[in-house]
């Protein structure tokens, strides 16, 4: 065998012997073997490829070994090319025929030199993906698997992004935060209605932007870790209309009808969307963070949180339960969107939606009151109907004057018209209860942005805002016969108020990175804000006006000009982070009360400091000091009554006040959220210096309460989350604790300044399977107790228990299953409610057309009662329920 | 001592010896996507290969710097292939946990699946190829006309020099950027295992996966009430998902 045959060019074949019986085994498999090697050595590691000698294809291959040898064994006849390559040698090919009858073919070959020509041997790759600083792009045709419909399903073959099955895109961990087209953004944080419903097709290229800011001269200097996605839009796609629609039917003409209409074009992007319902869902909430786009400590916000509250409100205060189950509504909502960009500096951006809403309500109370001798009774059937109509319109024009210089401005504009009434029987009084009241909102704000070095952006903000609430309210029963004994005749009262704001802010901002990762920020600017608070509340004999009773008409006018510095300063040491922030305020108070005039101008400082130490890979420790010095508002420096509810009245202090207050915050977590332990504790403590409390008079036909200014109290929470992985179930347990301690003084019918202490103390434990298989569940459980001491101590424990049922057949099919226990610990009888609802989903076709059946409140509850305590009594109040009802819901997507 | 030095000081000179160098783009579409340059490192007579990646600083500036693998590797800080076919070991030296650890195997046989489709890039003409390889497809372009057997990471056997491979998902993909002679030390100390810790393909496969085998079902099992997810995925990952005995398990 290792006989040496002939050197060099030999091509022709060597035949060897035939063994009979190796003919046997393997019917007509064929060995070639041989020896490579150059004028005097064994060659190791040259390829020898069998190739068919017609289409080049490769049969078999080898590599030769330490001592020259190589074999192949193919069960392939016909004729074929052995081609020998090594580095550094030409390569040399034989034509070799195999044949049925030949099984051992040998060709032994000598390699000649060849010098090595291999540098510059550059390949440009036509790369996938992309990295230039923070933006990864990502070319979609190494991606795409061509069958992807929507853009959900294009961002799903990205590996790198991660869908959740309800639609939230995530990068790692982290959910984007917005997702753009082309640079355009329509739907901030309610990007799911175009990632689910846009075509794939479009799409030539996804970015990727890490440490992302809204304002893009920002990018760098401010401290952000946000990601947002972007889709760059193929140059030929022309203009494409797509979206989807959504029908559900159900018993009883529950009903509720979505749509989603998009057309997107390279320079123009328009969006509609509508929804129409009665299932108590409130459809604004899609688009609420449109209208008020949520984004905290960004740069340029000033006049944020300037509005104007509203003295009397007869929606429903909020309920420790799914609010949507007390919800009778009939929602329309029409949102017409759009983005244009006339020129390459410009693009102008358009939101606009009209809301008509109708609700119904339904509650019946009964609250006793025990405080200082005084006792009683009241009871309160009450419906009501709520009716009202929403247009609202935002402008967005963003100018880039050059690379390093941009100027933004909003415009927006609301009108809302409100109808409220309400049908009260009071103690067995037929009562009627009217509110009508508006809403006018004007908003433009304008803002200037220049990077003027590289790490160093200065910001100029002006805002101006006019807000005007008018309310009307009328009661057709006349309760306050106490009050004002003197008019026996009245049988009625109304109040009329008005209630305006103006705000104008400028605001210097100068944000500095330097050249150590700290930030320096500075602000300066003044903020002014005047309010103008009317009031006139009249008792009435049917439609005459009997009188205008002194000490419950307001006119007040409230200005506030605030002049301020602010600083804020990030060191950052290894693991250590601190923050430092001094706020120096100047202000120019001046008060009108009912023509009476007064001036203040308080000057104060709020500094607060805070640190971040990341000790190790397992504790975390952070914790912040501040102190706050804060303006009273107009609605606490107003000096006569007002009505705030059919039997209550209110009144500020007449004075200008400043509230002090400190807290610290101190947080501990133990390990990572991804361990199989991790617990977070967080303590917060906070003593107000000063507070508004009030001094009450109670009546059983009225209330009368009065700001007061009061020192000291004191407020502590403390709260505790475990978890805990439990391998063998394949669960995890949650078990959450919590205490809660807070006190405040008031004044109840002349009391003494009495302290109330209340005490809330939970505990919860929840365990959560993580089941490969199609079946996963959900249980939870949390009491709760409330503890009120005054005079009198009260306390409550209730209790809510929850079952969630998941069932995932497969891709097509799914049922989730929702069942709530609540339990009142202080109510006699009916102190404990279930509920059960399901959701059904079946595609038939994938990403066209689903099918779903939706059920809420199986069991059919009607009414749910809670209970309540306060510093006066307890309450016990008992809602009217949606009834049962089941949807049947057709999803189509063109 | 002077004697010692002059001894020595043509012995390190010579070990130097001039070998192939390979240049790749890792690219990884992780959970935070990044691209690497790859260098592949080819002795003559192809009996020993190291591969390593080094990560790439954001401003692109040095991609193409030529980087001192000694240096590299005394710092420790790298992740490397070393391929010895004379004794069929290799040595991979990865992360676990932030941990660095020698991972000591025999040469996988990758089994390859040679494809008649192909396609030319630059006028070479590259053929398809398929293969299996602990828990994840992979595809690769390679071109039968330079006789390298050596890949990018643990990738070998194929009958050329691969330009692009890539697993079905796209997660993990290397492309060949170039192909030049260049100088590398075979015998240096740090290519020396003898009394180096290594741990066995098992352990690796222990030590990375099974603490953390069920940390997906962890994660999902700590989510809010209300938040699901539907589809889940397994949450190995790497390059490596599931090892040869897991196969027989699963075939069982």
């Amino acid at each position: 065998m290792g006989r040496r045959l002939k050197r060099r060019l030999n091509f022709h074949y060597a035949i060897v012997t035939v063994l009979l019986f190796q003919n046997l085994l393997c019917f007509s498999q064929t060995t070639i073997s041989g020896s490579v090697k150059d004028d005097t050595n064994n060659l190791y590691s040259v390829s020898i490829i069998l190739k068919d000698s017609l289409s080049k294809s490769i049969i078999a291959y080898t590599y030769s070994d330490d001592n020259g040898n190589y074999e192949l064994k193919t069960n392939k006849l016909g004729k074929f090319n052995l081609v020998f390559t090594s580095l550094g040698y030409e390569s040399k090919t034989i034509s070799v025929v195999l044949t049925e009858e030949q099984k051992e073919i040998k060709t032994d070959v000598v390699l000649k030199d060849k010098s090595m020509d291999l540098d510059e041997v550059i390949i440009k790759a036509d790369l996938p993906m992309t990295i230039k600083e923070d933006t990864i792009s990502f070319k979609i045709k190494f991606y795409k698997r061509g069958n992807e419909q929507t853009v959900e399903d294009l961002l799903k073959t990205i590996p790198g992004i991660n869908i959740n099955a309800d639609g939230t895109i995530k990068i790692g961990n982290q959910e984007i935060e917005k997702l753009m087209v082309d640079g355009d953004d329509l739907f901030e944080r309610g990007y799911k209605i175009l990632s689910k419903n846009m075509p794939a097709y479009p799409i030539e290229e996804v970015e990727l932007l890490k440490n992302y800011s809204n304002n893009r001269l920002l990018k760098g200097v401010e401290e952000s870790d946000k990601v947002a996605l972007n889709l760059k839009l193929d140059e030929k796609s022309k203009r494409i209309w797509f979206g989807n629609m959504e029908t559900s039917i159900g018993n009883d003409s529950f009903y509720e009808l979505k749509g989603n209409l998009m057309n997107f074009g390279k320079k123009n992007k328009y969006y509609f969307l509508t929804n129409l319902n009665s299932i108590g869902y409130d459809a604004t909430g899609d688009i609420e963070n449109l209208i008020r786009p949520f984004r905290m400590n960004e740069p340029a916000s000033i006049g944020d949180n300037q509005s104007v509250k509203s003295l009397l409100n007869l929606s429903l205060n909020n309920l420790n339960f799914k609010q949507s189950r007390t919800n009778f509504n009939n929602a329309e909502l029409v949102s017409l969107n759009a983005i244009l960009n006339p020129t390459e500096k410009l693009k102008i951006k358009t939101l606009g939606f009209f809301n008509w809403d109708e609700t119904d309500f339904f509650r019946n109370s009964t609250d006793f009151v025990d405080v200082n001798g005084t006792n009683f009774t009241n009871t309160e059937d009450y419906q009501l109907q709520n009716d009202k109509r929403i247009a609202f319109g935002k402008l967005n024009v963003i100018y880039n004057i050059s690379k390093t210089k941009m100027l933004e401005a909003t415009t927006k504009y609301n009108d809302g018209d409100f109808n409220d009434t309400s049908n009260l029987l009071f103690n067995g009084n037929s009562t009627i209860e009217n509110l009508q009241h508006q809403n006018t909102l004007f908003d433009q704000k304008i803002s200037y942005t220049n990077k003027f070095k590289v790490k160093k952006v200065f910001l100029l903000i002006g805002r101006f805002i006019d807000e005007k609430t008018p309310q009307s309210y009328a009661i057709n029963q006349f309760f306050y016969q106490d009050l004002f004994p003197s008019f026996n005749d009245a049988n009625n009262v109304s109040q009329n108020s008005t209630n305006q704001m103006r705000f104008a802010g400028i605001n210097a901002h100068l944000l500095d990175r330097k050249t150590n990762g700290h930030l320096l920020e500075l602000q300066l600017g003044n903020e002014y804000r005047k309010d103008k608070l009317t009031t006139e509340f009249s008792l009435l004999e049917d439609n005459s006006v009997l009188n205008n009773p002194d000490g419950y008409q307001n006119k007040t006018n409230y200005q506030v000009n605030d002049l301020y510095l602010k600083s804020k300063y990030r060191l950052k040491i290894k693991d250590f982070g601190i923050v430092g922030k001094l706020d120096v305020h100047q202000l120019f108070n001046r008060l009108e009360n009912n023509n009476a005039s007064s001036n203040q101008n308080p000057f104060f400082i709020n500094p607060s400091l805070g640190f971040d130490w990341k000790i190790n890979d397992k504790n975390k420790i952070t914790s912040s000091y501040s102190h706050n010095t804060t303006n009273a508002k107009v609605l606490d420096v107003f000096s006569n009554f007002v009505l705030t509810g059919f039997r209550s009245f209110s009144k500020g202090t007449g004075n200008f006040n400043q509230l002090d207050a400190s807290s610290v915050v101190f947080n501990y977590q133990l390990g990572n959220w991804s361990d199989r332990f991790f617990a977070n504790t967080f303590i917060l403590y906070s003593k107000n210096h000063d507070f508004f409390s009030t001094n009450t008079a109670i009546e059983q036909n009225f209330t009368q309460a009065e700001k007061i200014l009061i020192k000291d109290r004191e407020f502590i929470s403390v709260n505790s989350k475990l978890d805990y992985y439990f391998k063998f179930i394949a669960s995890n347990l949650k078990v959450d604790l919590g205490y809660t301690k807070s006190e405040f003084k008031n004044i109840v019918n002349n009391s003494n300044l009495r302290l109330v202490t209340s005490n809330n103390y939970n505990y919860g434990l929840e365990l959560r399977s993580g089941f490969k298989g199609i079946f996963n569940y959900h249980i939870g459980t949390k009491w709760t107790t409330t503890e009120i001491e005054t005079t009198i101590n009260n306390s409550f424990t209730d209790n809510v228990s929850f079952l969630d049922l998941s069932f995932v057949f497969n891709k097509k099919f799914d049922i989730q299953v929702q069942s709530e226990r609540y339990y009142f610990g202080n109510l006699q009888t009916d102190n404990t409610y279930y509920f059960l609802d399901f959701d059904a989903r079946y595609k038939l076709i994938e990403n066209k057309l689903t099918l779903g059946l939706t059920g809420k409140n199986l069991f059919n509850t009607e009414r749910f009662r809670s209970f309540s305590i306060s510093d006066i009594g307890s309450a016990t109040t008992e809602y009217r329920l949606l009834p049962r009802f089941v949807l049947l819901k057709l999803e189509y997507r063109f | 001592m002077k004697y010692i030095f002059f001894f020595l000081f043509p012995f390190i000179t010579f070990s130097q010896e001039k070998v192939i160098l390979i240049s790749y783009k890792a690219v990884y579409n992780t959970e935070l996507p990044t691209t690497k340059n790859g260098f592949l490192y080819v002795s003559n007579n192809q009996k020993k290969t190291i591969y390593f990646t080094e990560k790439i600083s954001k401003n692109k500036d040095d991609e193409d710097q030529e980087v001192d693998v000694t240096v590299r590797l005394n710092s420790g800080e790298n992740q490397y292939n070393y391929f010895d076919y004379e004794k069929d070991t290799l040595f991979t030296k990865d992360d676990i946990f932030r941990e660095s650890k020698i991972i000591k195997e025999k040469i996988p046989r990758l089994k390859w699946t040679l494809l008649e489709e192909s396609k030319t890039i630059e006028d070479v003409t590259l053929n398809k190829a398929t293969c299996y390889f602990r828990g994840r497809n992979y595809i690769a372009w390679y071109s039968t006309s330079t006789a390298i057997k050596s890949g990018p990471w643990k990738f070998q056997g194929l009958p050329g020099l691969i330009y692009q491979i890539y697993d079905e998902t796209k997660r993990y993909n290397w492309f060949l950027q170039y192909v030049k002679v260049a100088n590398y030390d075979f015998n240096s100390e740090n290519l020396n295992f003898k009394n180096k810790e290594t741990i066995s393909i098992k352990e690796y496969a222990n030590l990375k996966f099974n603490n953390n085998d069920e940390l997906d079902s962890k994660i999902l099992t700590k989510l809010p009430r209300g938040a699901t997810i539907v589809n889940q995925k397994t949450f190995r990952t790497g390059f490596e998902i599931k090892f040869e005995w897991e196969e027989d398990l699963k075939e069982d």
